[in-house]
């Protein structure tokens, strides 16, 4: 069940138009990876290549080192969710469930009637007079109740409330303790859904822009926070991503790593160095590429 | 040619067509029905199930055909399907529903052969028309499964030229749905085709002949359709 996918210098072209470009990387087996990219950035073009959608114009798309277009064997062992347009789809959501666990090897029917419990999903009701937030859960009970070796989640929370993205993210983390897989997370919520990722991606105008693990993301950069004019002064040469204030305390997010001598000054002056928002640094290393 | 993976598209999409086809028949038997009871227009004879429900049955197919592009294929790649296996299932499904679709209403055509001796019906029924053809029920039971498979891989032709490459072109796939349907005539309907310039008319000569035709000019429209769906990408 664990399973690894490898892109390797691919390129998507549509006519003159770049979707991706010379992008290599590899997404390690029985990790959450979360890709975030500004609208138009490429992820939806970069996730249909990896589940064989359409064929890369160069490079490579594959799954523990097999190619994955027009392969069975790979194929089977990747679902991809997406914003589907149901607006024409007047089979009733359970239908649609019977239909992938007819597909899908893996496919768990209880597991899969647990989460429509958990997500009040009404089965009987023809999918395209569903609201959009349960078109959305219905398309997760789908893509977790596959349990493919590979799922791809490109932004499927839309139209979903608070408490049914809680409740999704909650059973990505219960299901990939119990049945770990490669999971790819597609978001714009980067800070609602960053606690979830083991890697991160970040793209922009079809370029790969950062890759790696989310423990590393720490050392890109750092929030500091203290007595606004010490907090100035201190981060007065560094590349600054966000700053908030309140009465007199400040909180500036820098890019860049803080060496140990910097750190024992801020500790000095009383000041407190805390992790780097991935929002923050989502935001600023897009506007930096652009 | 098939795997089990083709086998499970093949017995989901024969099920979806079986569901489509029971709603189809049972209009087209209550019309048929209205009008042997009811507007049967006197005391000519008129025609039976199968004769009635030829021409229909042969539009269903080509919508069927013509859905086909928009409510498999994306389907099925999204549920890890290849394109190949997608490909051999839908045109294992299609051939089973063409039998279908060819039995149905030779069966229903049958019955009313042995009704219409028992005098239930107001008005004569030709339904004797089907079994004292040239070669009898089989040759028309050939000719009409032969049929319905080609008008339902033109929809499908059709179908894959939207989808694959726009309306623009798709109406080339039209106009070459037209060629098809101009060379299926000329086989299958003697004095009564469009392309009256070609010397003779192969049903009148020899009925192995145009069954043997209409299987080539089917396996060229297979043929077509796996290249056209290969490598198609998938719309989202």
């Amino acid at each position: 069940m664990m399973t690894a996918v490898q892109l390797n210098h691919v390129t998507l072209k549509f006519k003159k138009f770049k979707a991706l470009e010379d992008i290599s990387l590899t997404l390690e087996a029985g990790k959450i990876h979360g890709l975030i990219g500004r609208n138009g950035a490429g992820k939806t073009s970069l996730l249909s290549l990896i589940a064989a959608f359409r064929e890369p114009t160069a490079g490579e798309v594959s799954v523990d080192g097999a190619f994955v277009f027009e392969n069975p064997e790979k194929m089977e062992q990747i679902a991809f969710i997406y914003d589907k347009d149901y607006k024409e789809e007047t089979e009733k959501a359970k239908k649609l469930i019977a239909l992938a666990s007819h597909y899908r090897p893996h496919f768990d029917m209880g597991y899969a009637e647990h989460l429509i419990k958990r997500f009040k999903l009404p089965v009987d009701k023809p999918v395209n007079k569903l609201s959009k937030g349960m078109q959305s859960a219905l398309n997760v009970v789908i893509g977790l109740a596959s349990r493919a070796p590979v799922t791809i989640f490109d932004e499927a929370y839309l139209g979903m409330d608070a408490p049914a993205r809680e409740i999704f993210y909650k059973e990505i983390l219960i299901d990939q303790e119990e049945h770990p897989r490669t999971f790819i997370l597609s978001t714009h919520l980067v800070s609602e859904m960053d606690y979830l990722f083991d890697h991160v991606i970040i793209i922009d105008q079809g370029r790969l822009v950062l890759n790696e693990p989310y423990e590393t993301l720490e050392a890109l950069g750092a929030s500091v926070t203290g007595a606004a004019a010490d907090v100035d002064a201190f981060t007065a040469t560094m590349q600054r991503l966000n700053e908030q204030q309140l009465g007199g305390t400040k909180s500036v997010m820098v890019y860049g790593e803080l060496g140990e001598t910097k750190r024992q000054e801020a500790h000095a002056l009383g000041l407190e160095i805390g992790p780097v928002s991935l929002q923050d640094l989502f935001i600023y290393l897009t506007e930096e590429a652009n | 040619m098939t795997s089990i993976r083709s086998m499970k598209v093949a017995t989901a999409v024969f099920k979806e067509m079986i569901r489509w086809s029971l709603w189809f028949f049972s209009i087209l038997l209550a019309i048929h029905l209205i009008r042997v009871f009811w507007l049967n227009g006197g005391t000519a004879p008129i025609e039976g199930f199968f004769t009635f429900s030829q021409y229909s049955t042969s539009i269903f197919t080509l919508v069927l055909g013509i859905m086909t592009a928009y409510t498999f294929m994306g389907r099925h790649i999204q549920q890890g399907v290849s394109r190949r296996d997608s490909f051999f299932g839908i045109s294992l499904a299609a051939t089973g529903f063409a039998l279908f679709l060819t039995v149905v209403p030779l069966a229903i055509n049958g019955l009313q052969h042995l009704l219409a001796k028992a005098s239930i019906f107001p008005v004569a029924l030709d339904t004797a028309v089907v079994f004292e053809s040239t070669a009898g029920a089989a040759a028309a039971a050939i000719g009409l499964f032969l049929n319905v498979l080609t008008y339902f891989f033109t929809g499908w032709l059709i179908s894959i030229g939207y989808y694959r490459f726009r309306w623009i072109a798709g109406f080339g796939f039209i106009a070459l749905s037209f060629i098809v349907f101009g060379l299926n005539d000329y086989l299958w309907k003697p004095g009564n085709y469009t392309l009256d310039w070609l010397p003779y008319e192969p049903f009148e000569m020899d009925f192995w002949l145009t069954v043997l035709g209409s299987v080539a000019m089917l396996l060229v429209l297979f043929l077509a359709m796996r290249l056209l769906t290969k490598r198609v990408p998938i719309k989202m």
